[in-house]
């Protein structure tokens, strides 16, 4: 009997000092974390925070410091955000979805990008390339799943009549994709900008297919605030959103300066940012309506993947996963 | 005996109960901390993986430990016998064994591609040394008057001193290595599958979907399920190993 | 069968400087003796006998088998160890056969039992070396070297780690064992009294260095 009641101290005495970590986690509220990735599609983010926009902005609201933090991919950024580790990230939307699924207590509250995805493939198979059933049987890489290249590519191979299972599909993050064909482990990779066109101009890999051919104007990356911020401090976001719109509209208008400031902050040479300007049809945008379309495509999708977990939620509809009042606000606002 | 079952069982079971009611009713976050039940429930719906991820972990499992168990004898005997080849060798070797596998993977990756052969190497480099350094260790403990007894009944060269008397006094030796070894590969599997160099297989799927798709119930089911597994492997190797080839032990140890 | 030491000497090399163990040993061993080595902790009596064995070389002077210069190790000198010796992973039948098998006797069966019968083995032969008692292990250790059928067997202080009890018992049991084989027995001891009790004839050594300060003639050879 004692060793039982032992026991039984033991086990509470842990439970409860377990408990009184976790509900003492308190984060101090005058700065501001901010998650991103490594790829043109979130230039706005890069521009606001190299002009000084950003920071100049959130001072008259109490934000005494940005700090940002890179990520390799989204499905990494949305779970270091479920973990509380940023408080608005630039991301993409089908992360956001999974996220969400999965008790992310999170919007979307602004449009990003649209789009600017390539399909590359090694020279000699490009050649012979006609469709997605010459894909069968090859090795390509492509995001962690979940993840808006993942979806778009997955979606792509089933409309055509072909499935996953029939190629060998690899997932990781862009350098590791690169890196990976570069060295012949894969034959193709499907990647957002620029990456795609480093290996094309390494003159390894030949471009078959855009997001323009496989998903017109498919929604790409998003805003995402999480709850707490949109319901304690709305007026934060709101500026935000509004330096988001200005520096969105500077990028059409100063290709030249946008190539300089993505190649200083992710060592990408300048040539390659220029080229994917090019060859890539990549549209940055900030309304996040141009996205709902598209982004419940990827819930339903997500849903598809994970159907033995969650048919025992019900599907996401546009109001679980959007936040439209904010950039309403912040467009009335700006104009 | 029974008595410590009991108490066994029903300390696991209050403690999961106060889990349980920590997770569902206090935290409310099935993501920092996933309620047992789910958890339990978990291996049900993942029925349709699990075997095969099991079969998949297990074949890195035994590419990586059985090349680590071949080398790492087959060395270790020549170290633990041979002074040449222990001073030739042994500093190598020290200075490779405090790399921790995982700083492995860039140089798997590059040697094998992403294939099993370099999840298995991941896996080799966590059991290698543990094998190793037990096996030249029995080796070179082996008692001087046994092997001059030897010498004097008849044993006409190294070979057959190293065949009747190193290797059957090294045995124990070369299990507790096995043993030792066994046990870290396991623990490398996690790493070794990180980098899709498959399509199935418990750490590749709790990297590459549970991770992604924040699917925390998944995860803590795989986790314990990795757990299970190296604490079946490890009793059976010592039931069925252990026990059958080294019953001369028992006088001498435990 | 003849033993000759001929001016036998055995220095030890190190780094702290020379050990003369053996000073110009002189010996003619014959064939049926039980010739035992008496002399003092570090006389160089054990050296002496590994050097007979071959487990070591001499510094000076040699060893003669049957007229032939002995060199390294051969079952023809069986040495049996004070420590106990026995093989821990093999059971009391394979450890008596193990020299057998080393020199490729394919029966080995009907020899091992004829040696587990004479020194009082039976029914101990799946046992293990941790099973058994300091006074087993040596029979062992003794049934293991009579099935090489040496020409010498020689023994190195076999029952010193042994209790007064057993220690009897087992002189009994050597002594039969001498007299039914007619063995030629080179028995170490610090003990003169074991020597006197179990000798035909007994070599003194001095102290370090060894050297044979005097020969004692005991007994008659007893007849084979």
């Amino acid at each position: 009997m004692d060793d039982m009641k032992r026991n039984l101290f033991f086990t509470l005495l842990f439970l409860s000092l377990t408990m009184f970590f976790i509900l003492c986690k308190k984060r101090e509220k005058n700065f501001l974390r901010i998650g991103y990735q490594p790829i043109t599609d979130h230039l706005a983010l890069m521009i606001a925070m190299e002009k000084g926009w950003l920071i100049e902005e959130l001072r008259k609201h109490g934000i005494e410091k940005i700090e940002l933090k890179e990520f390799p991919t989204g499905p990494q950024e949305i779970h270091a955000m479920i973990g509380g580790e940023i408080d608005v990230a630039y991301v993409g939307s089908g992360p956001v979805v999974a996220g969400i699924y999965e008790g992310l207590q999170a919007k979307i509250i602004a449009g990003v990008h649209l789009q600017g995805y390539a399909l590359v493939i090694k020279k000699k198979l490009a050649r012979e390339y006609k469709n997605a059933s010459s894909l069968k049987g090859k090795r390509i890489a492509t995001y962690p799943p979940g993840s808006v290249p993942y979806i778009v590519f997955v979606k792509f191979l089933i409309n055509n009549g072909i499935s996953p299972k029939e190629l060998s599909l690899k997932t990781m993050g862009p350098s590791d994709a690169v890196l990976a064909m570069e060295r012949g482990d894969v034959d193709g990779v499907f990647l957002p900008p620029p990456y795609p066109v480093i290996l094309v101009e390494e003159g390894i890999g030949e471009i078959v297919e855009t997001s323009h051919t496989i998903w017109k104007g498919h929604a790409c990356c998003v805003i995402a605030a999480s709850n707490e911020l949109i319901n304690k401090n709305p007026k934060i976001l709101v500026e935000i959103i509004k330096v988001h719109i200005k520096a969105t509209e500077y990028i059409k208008n100063h290709i030249e300066e946008a190539v300089q400031i993505f190649s200083k902050w992710t060592n990408i040479k300048q040539t390659t940012v220029k080229l994917a300007f090019d060859l890539l049809d990549m549209e940055w945008i900030h309304n996040p309506e141009l996205s709902i379309p598209s982004v419940l495509e990827y819930g339903r999708v997500i849903y598809e993947l994970n159907r033995e977990r969650l048919k025992r939620k019900k599907t996401l509809e546009a109001d679980d996963i959007f936040d439209i009042s904010l950039y309403k606000k912040a467009i009335s606002e700006k104009f | 005996m029974r008595n410590f079952k009991a108490h066994f069982i029903l300390s696991i079971l209050t403690f999961l109960v106060l889990l349980e009611f920590l997770s569902r009713i206090i935290i409310k976050n099935p993501l920092y901390l996933p309620p047992p039940s789910s958890v339990l429930l978990s291996y049900i719906s993942l029925r349709n993986y699990i075997v095969k991820d099991i079969l998949t972990s297990m074949l890195h499992f035994l590419i990586g430990v059985g090349s680590a168990c071949f080398l790492g004898i087959l060395l270790g005997i020549g170290i633990g016998w041979f002074n040449q080849i222990y001073k030739g060798l042994f500093p190598i070797l020290e200075i490779l064994r405090p790399i921790p596998p995982i700083a492995w993977i860039p140089m798997a990756i590059i040697w094998f591609k992403l294939t099993h052969i370099s999840a298995g190497f991941i896996i080799f480099t966590g059991a290698f040394f543990p094998v190793l350094i037990s096996t030249y260790t029995g080796m070179k403990d082996v008692p001087k008057i046994l092997i001059e007894t030897a010498k004097i009944l008849g044993a006409k060269n190294e070979l057959s001193l190293i065949r009747y008397v190193g290797i059957p006094y090294a045995l124990p030796y070369i299990f507790s290595g096995i043993r030792t070894g066994m046990g870290v590969g396991w623990m490398c599997v996690v790493a070794a599958e990180i980098f899709g160099v498959s399509d199935s297989g418990i750490g590749y799927r709790l990297f590459q979907r549970f991770y992604h798709f924040h699917q925390m119930d998944y995860a803590v089911a795989y986790m314990f399920l990795l757990g299970f597994i190296s604490l079946t492997m490890d009793a059976l190797f010592r039931r069925f190993v252990e026990e059958r080839f080294l019953k001369w032990k028992k006088g001498i140890v435990k | 069968m003849k033993l000759e030491v001929i001016n036998l000497s055995k220095t030890y090399f190190s780094e702290r400087g020379e050990v003369k163990a053996l000073d110009d040993i002189n010996l003619e061993v014959k064939e049926g003796e039980f010739l035992c080595i008496v002399g003092p902790i570090g006389c160089g009596k054990t050296t002496l006998l590994r050097l007979i064995a071959g487990l070591e070389r001499p510094t000076a002077g040699k060893i003669l088998l049957d007229g032939r210069e002995i060199s390294g190790t051969s079952p023809e000198r069986v040495l049996i160890f004070q420590e106990f010796s026995l093989f821990p992973w093999r059971d009391v039948f394979k450890n008596i056969e193990f020299g057998l098998e080393m020199m490729g006797v394919k029966d080995r069966k009907k020899i091992v039992e004829k040696y587990i019968d004479l020194m009082e083995l039976k029914g101990f032969e799946k046992r293990y070396p941790y099973e058994l008692s300091g006074g087993m292990k040596q029979k062992v250790a003794i049934a293991r070297a009579l099935c090489m059928n040496p020409s010498i067997l020689l023994m190195d202080e076999p029952f010193s780690l042994l209790d007064a009890g057993t220690t009897k018992l087992l002189h009994q049991e050597l002594l039969k064992i001498w007299e039914k084989t007619g063995k030629t027995i080179i028995f170490v001891t610090h003990n003169v009294e074991e020597a006197r009790a179990l000798g035909t004839r007994i070599v003194f050594l001095s102290p370090r260095p060894g050297k044979i300060i005097r020969i004692e003639k005991l007994k008659e050879m007893r007849p084979v």
